[in-house]
This record gives C-alpha cells, sequence and structure tokens, in this order.
C-alpha cells in the first residue's frame, strides 16, 4: 500500500459465470465482497458470501473446507487450487477447473466420471408414468 | 427446460443412499453377488466429495486388541478382548446401548479391518491409542488417512464390478412404497433439476448425521439428515433421537479458520476457557480437572454458558494462553511433527502468535456426531421390509456417549450386515410396482419453490432453525425449551416451510433449491429430537436437563422410540436390549 492509500475494506472478485442450458458464451461478474478486518478469509467463504447475499443464481461446490475432498478445485488467478484453502487477495479472479465438464458457472464433474453416468441414465427408460 | 417433463427409471436390485464409509461398504458387500445390481448414489459430486467420511482423514478405527493381533498381525495389548470392549462401550454408553448392537460391533471389527486390508486398504500398525474411555489401545489408523483412503478403495471395487454403479450429483428426496414394502425411491440430479425414480426391492439408507440442523458442524455443511427425513415420511422407528454429540472446538473469532480448532491449535489442559464475565466457569462442573473434563461435560458446561447470557462477544466462550509464557508455547509447538500446521496444510501460526501476546480466541460448540438415528436390528433392518440403514444415520449401539473410533467401526460393520442382508433379501423378492401417484406426490412439493413468485428465502430461513435449534435442541435442554421446539417445528411445517422460494428458476445446478429441500429436512429432524429428547427426565451423556440433572438409572434405563403416526410425532418407551450386561440401579447427580 502506497502512502496516503487507504486501505480497501471490499474484495473485489471476477467470477466466470456460465449456464449452458441459457449462455452463449462464458463471462465475468465482478462482485465486492467486504473484507474482513481480522481473521482468515478463504475463497470458499467468499463464494458463499456472493451466493447468500448477492447472487443465489450462483453455483460452486465446497464440502469439506479442509483440503481433504478436492471438490472445491478451481482456478485462481489463472493456477489451479482449491477454494477452501486458498486466502483471498484484494483482486481476485476465480474461473471453473479445466478439463472438467463445466455443469454451471464452478461446478464441474470430471469427464470420465461424467461419461459413465450419462450412459446408465441414457440406458434407463424414460417415465412411464406420463 | 420443462420442470413437468419426463423423469428417468433406473431399475436396481439394491439402491444404497449415500456412498461414504457406511453406504460404500453395504454396495461393495451386496455386488458381491453378481446376480444382484446395486446403485449407489451420493448428492456429492462423487464418492468422498460429501459427507462425514472424507473429514475422519485423521480419525481412527476402534478393534479390539485380540482381533488386531490375531488378524491383522499388529502388537497389540493382548489382554483386550471383545468382552472388554464391549463393557467399555456399554460403560461410556450409559447402559443405554442395544447390546445386541454393541456386540455385533465388537465380535467383527476385526474382521471387517481384515477383510479391507485384503481390498488394499493400509492399516498403521505402529501406533495405537486409548481415547477417554478405551480401557485399552485399540484405536487403529489408516497409513496415510483413515476416511479418504477407505473410500478410495472402495470406490476402485465398486467401478471395477459389472453390477455396482455410483452415481454422484443425486439428492434422494423420498423413498417410494408398494404397500408395506419398499420399492424404490425418487432423487433430483442435481446437474439436469429433474428428477430419477430409482426402483428396487431394498433400499440402504446410509446418509450420516443430520449435523446441519445447527449452525456450526465438525463435518461438511451438507449433513442435513435427508436420509433421516425421508425414513420418517415412510414411516420408519427412530432409535434415542436425543442424544447429539457436540464439541467446543469451533473457532467462532477470529474468523475464517473454518474447520474445528481443537486438534490443531488447543492441547487438553493447555489453555484456559473463560466465559463473558472472565470467570473460569469450567471450575463449577469440576474443581479439580476444570477443562480437562470429557468432551460431554465440556459441550455441557459451554452452553450453559452461552444458554445463560455469560457468553463471549461473538456468543462462544474465551480460550486463552496469556497463562503460559511464550517459550512454553514455542517449546510445546516444537514437540509437534509438524509445528502449528495442520495435516492438510492448514497454517496455524498466525493465530498460535496472537494468542501467545495474549489475546484470547473464542470457541463454541459444534455439531459432532449423532448416537440416535433410524432403528435398525443387527442386519440392518428397520421396521419397513426392504428398508435397510447403517452407519450413523442409525441410533442404538453408542448409547447416549460415542467412544472415539466408534464411528468408522460402525460403518463397517453395519455397512457390511446392511449389504449382504439387503443382496439377499432382494435376491428372493420380486421387485414390487412404484406407485406413480407417490412420485408425483414428491415432484409436487420438490418442485414448488421454483414455481413460487415469492416467499421465504432458504439460506434465511435455515439460519433461523439452526440458530433455534441451537438454543432449544442443544446439549443443554429442559422441559420448556422442548417444549417450544415441539410447537416451532409444527409453525416451521404448517407456516415457513410451505412458502420456501427460489428466486433462481433455472432447475439445473440451482443450489437455493438444494438448501430448500434440506432445509425442509433438518426441520423434520428437529421436531423428531424435541419429541425424544421431552420425555427423558433425567441427563444422561448427551442429553443434559437443567430441570432433571441428575442421572437416573432407576427409570430412565430405556429406548425411546419415535415415529410418525398419522402426520404426528409419537415417542414409546422401550426397553433396553441387555446381553450381557446388567445396568446399575439408583440415582447420581450427572454425569452419573
Amino acid at each position: 500500500m502506497s502512502e496516503g492509500e487507504e486501505e480497501r475494506d471490499v474484495i473485489i472478485a471476477k467470477v466466470l459465470r456460465f449456464d449452458p442450458t441459457i449462455d452463449e458464451e462464458p463471462h465475468f461478474e465482478t462482485y465486492e465482497v467486504p473484507k474482513y478486518k481480522v481473521g482468515r478469509q478463504t475463497l470458499a467463504k467468499v463464494l458463499e458470501y456472493i451466493f447468500e447475499s448477492i447472487d443465489p443464481s450462483l453455483a460452486y461446490y465446497v464440502t469439506c473446507n479442509r483440503a481433504l475432498c478436492n471438490g472445491c478445485v478451481a482456478m485462481i488467478n489463472g493456477k489451479a487450487g482449491l477454494l477452501c484453502m486458498t486466502e483471498t487477495t484484494d483482486e481476485v479472479t476465480i474461473e471453473p477447473a479445466a478439463n472438467h465438464r463445466v455443469i454451471k458457472d464452478l461446478m464441474v464433474v470430471p469427464e470420465e466420471e461424467d461419461r459413465v453416468q450419462q450412459q446408465v441414465l441414457k440406458r434407463s427408460g424414460k417415465s412411464k408414468y406420463l | 427446460m420443462n420442470n413437468k417433463g419426463g423423469y428417468s427409471i433406473c431399475t436396481t436390485d439394491v439402491l444404497v443412499i449415500g456412498v461414504e464409509a457406511a453406504g460404500a461398504y453395504a454396495a461393495v458387500k451386496a455386488s458381491e453377488d453378481e446376480d444382484v445390481d446395486v446403485i449407489a448414489i451420493t448428492k456429492g459430486s462423487d464418492i468422498a466429495r460429501a459427507g462425514a467420511t472424507v473429514t475422519a482423514s485423521h480419525s481412527t478405527f476402534a478393534v479390539e486388541c485380540q482381533g488386531l493381533h490375531d488378524l491383522l498381525g499388529a502388537p497389540t495389548d493382548t489382554r483386550d478382548s471383545p468382552e472388554a470392549f464391549f463393557e467399555d462401550m456399554v460403560k461410556e454408553g450409559k447402559y443405554v446401548n442395544d447390546q445386541m448392537l454393541v456386540e455385533s460391533l465388537v465380535r467383527e471389527c476385526a474382521p471387517r479391518a481384515k477383510e479391507m486390508e485384503s481390498w488394499g486398504f493400509q492399516w498403521d500398525k505402529t501406533q495405537f491409542y486409548a481415547s477417554p474411555g478405551h480401557t485399552y489401545q485399540r484405536e487403529i489408523f489408516g497409513l496415510d488417512t483413515s476416511g479418504p483412503q477407505m473410500c478410495r478403495v472402495m470406490k476402485r471395487i465398486l467401478e471395477s464390478r459389472p453390477n455396482s454403479q455410483i452415481m454422484g450429483n443425486m439428492l434422494a428426496l423420498d423413498l417410494l412404497t408398494s404397500g408395506d414394502e419398499i420399492a424404490g425411491a425418487v432423487a433430483l440430479d442435481l446437474l439436469t433439476g429433474e428428477l430419477v425414480v430409482f426402483e428396487a426391492q431394498c433400499v440402504i439408507i446410509a446418509t450420516g448425521g443430520a449435523q446441519a440442523l445447527y449452525p456450526y458442524v465438525s463435518t461438511g455443511r451438507e449433513m442435513t439428515g435427508d436420509g433421516h427425513a425421508m425414513a420418517y415420511r415412510a414411516g420408519a422407528e427412530f432409535h434415542d433421537m436425543e442424544y447429539i454429540q457436540f464439541i467446543p472446538g469451533e473457532l467462532i473469532w477470529p474468523p475464517g479458520w473454518m474447520v474445528g480448532v481443537q486438534p490443531f491449535v488447543m492441547f487438553d489442559g493447555l489453555y484456559w476457557w473463560y466465559n463473558g464475565l472472565g470467570d473460569r466457569f469450567m471450575r463449577r462442573w469440576d474443581p479439580m480437572r476444570i477443562e480437562d473434563v470429557t468432551r460431554d461435560i465440556r459441550s455441557i458446561g459451554v452452553a450453559t454458558e452461552v444458554l445463560e447470557g455469560r457468553a463471549s462477544e461473538h456468543g462462544g466462550i474465551y480460550a486463552s494462553f496469556a497463562h503460559l509464557p511464550s517459550d512454553v508455547v514455542d517449546n510445546v509447538g516444537r514437540t509437534r511433527r509438524r509445528g502449528w500446521i495442520s495435516s492438510s496444510g492448514f497454517d496455524y501460526n498466525p493465530l498460535v502468535e496472537m494468542m501467545k501476546e495474549g489475546t484470547a480466541i473464542e470457541l463454541a460448540n459444534y455439531c459432532h456426531f449423532w448416537m440416535g438415528g433410524i432403528k435398525i436390528n443387527v442386519d440392518g433392518e428397520t421396521n419397513i421390509p426392504g428398508l435397510y440403514a447403517s452407519g450413523e444415520c442409525c441410533g442404538g449401539v453408542h448409547g447416549a456417549n460415542r467412544l472415539s473410533g466408534g464411528a468408522l467401526t460402525q460403518c463397517i460393520v453395519q455397512g457390511a450386515r446392511a449389504g449382504i442382508a439387503a443382496s439377499a433379501h432382494a435376491k428372493k423378492t420380486s421387485r414390487p410396482e412404484v406407485d406413480s401417484e407417490q412420485v408425483e406426490a414428491c415432484r409436487a412439493w420438490v418442485y414448488r419453490p421454483l414455481e413460487r413468485e415469492g416467499g421465504t428465502n432458504p439460506m434465511e430461513l435455515r439460519d433461523k432453525v439452526t440458530e433455534f435449534a441451537d438454543s432449544h435442541t442443544g446439549p443443554v435442554r429442559d422441559h420448556e425449551m422442548l417444549e417450544e421446539a415441539i410447537a416451532e417445528a409444527e409453525r416451521l411445517k404448517k407456516v415457513e416451510l410451505p412458502h420456501l422460494y427460489c428466486k433462481t428458476k433455472n432447475p439445473a445446478y440451482n443450489l437455493e433449491w438444494v438448501h430448500a429441500i434440506q432445509t425442509a429436512n433438518i426441520v423434520q429432524v428437529m421436531e423428531i429430537v424435541a419429541h425424544s429428547a421431552l420425555p427423558v427426565r433425567n441427563s444422561r451423556g448427551a442429553h443434559y436437563r437443567r430441570d432433571y440433572p441428575d442421572t437416573d438409572n432407576d427409570n430412565f434405563i430405556k429406548s425411546v422410540v419415535a415415529k410418525q403416526v398419522e402426520g404426528r410425532c409419537e415417542v414409546r418407551f422401550e426397553p433396553v436390549k441387555i446381553t450381557s450386561i446388567t445396568p446399575p440401579k439408583g440415582r447420581r447427580p450427572y454425569p452419573g
């Protein structure tokens, strides 16, 4: 921080949004998230704030919160990382993990598992109750 | 996307709901018979990407030492035996365990541990632990991790078998029945937002606890008692739902560490606790041991301060190192293998530095484990033919208090039992016809939050429910709180849940919608807990009644069985199942 500059009280989070059922192309949206004055603010917390207080249409995946399940892998400022382990910077860019099928926004499934599951669903019949 | 559209139908012999320790084990055992098809669904994106097992990375399996020695070749204390393990579990469970379930656990834990080894699970045979309550060092770890390693082993087996299939992102909604029997289940494919009907002769519920009924959890936040809620609606019986384990390990201030702090920063006896008035309140519970008491007493001590208005600034209690010279703290750090860095890489050094300077941190109770749950027999059978359950979603085996290491062991023993029994049942029964009206009824309630144009925000309602549950059905209860909790659950079901509304209308991976469904489930669980706890007018293990603070062995060595009857939660007492240890008599001040 240079002299005279006030410390910012918000984090600028750029998140790549994409809903394949609606959008033609992914696009970035920028959110302002209050910055913790003390403590440790992970990207999981930043996304939780966006989802709960700004935009409930955001899709992301966080569960164990302690770097055990690797479910929250994403591209963070261009590098792969875990949302639950990475502390935020004042400006941060979050994109979905590479080499995965994007379901929506940051929610992805690995290509291989997705392929197997889709096969099972295809094998199954459609409703006879209609 | 047409919300009213068709849905896929998957046909199988055994459907397993929840695929972590208990569910995966059940699926592996059920699919050992290659004529039996098994589908195992999880609302996580994959096995070990939701639930409590994955967070049990450095948890232990409790396995009696004789078996550890004979079967695994581990150099253990051979004075231990299934009988000694049995005695510890029943004594520490405060004599309300179902002793038939305990018998099964202590006798089958070692063969299951051996079986896991034959599948490629690696045990750490060099270190054994005896946490409080275990007479002998019978707790054993997996070599790299426990829970996650176990899930990897199970996933490999399930993926290699042609008759078994794991399906991720499937949120189970409701069970389907045909007459008195189970006929399958309806799930929501989270990726598309469409319903999937699973037709099956047998369903095994292995959905774990309902930790997320409370504001702080030691697991993932998705433990919302989905299995409890659907089993309750289908008419399943519940066993001792009043016993829920809490631990004052949630770091609520400073914010952001997110995980339970206890194992990483806090050494028992190293820190002192204060309430908001600066009083070292645990002295009132045990003047000699003070903070160094068992987990149930700690959680009850902390909950009492919060309930009686003596909380810390952010609603918990203060924990401090200030009485210790900073070089002593440094030395403690040096004695630890990784210093103040957790096994998964969390760096607690900034926190320790802050505490060395004299600042306290604030802790609150997190919900750790559910001793109560669906009522089963040793084969995992419920009162509904074809419906099985295994693992933490089941009640009875731990009684009023669970010993460390008992959870993963419960999962492997009960998972195997339920898998074997369901597989055999599926083979000798034909698949019942699914009742389309039940599917339509499920569809009607599940899609309603998407259809409404206004109403209650699911996340806001969730926060209100968890805060209420914490203050009314936490570790400390009384008659008035429980009556209020029953009334609040009824009000929520009548007034709030029918108005849940999602701003986001697209059903594909709609998290707001997931929260709406899950919030309805935790409300259902709260109702069962409150009804089960109300008639238990004594304090025992994890259930502390401030209006009845004694442990009353003359009147309350009983099992509480809860069940939905004509839309109401009915509760009855049953005798505790006793095989070899006769409970004591008399009334004593808590902890008995």
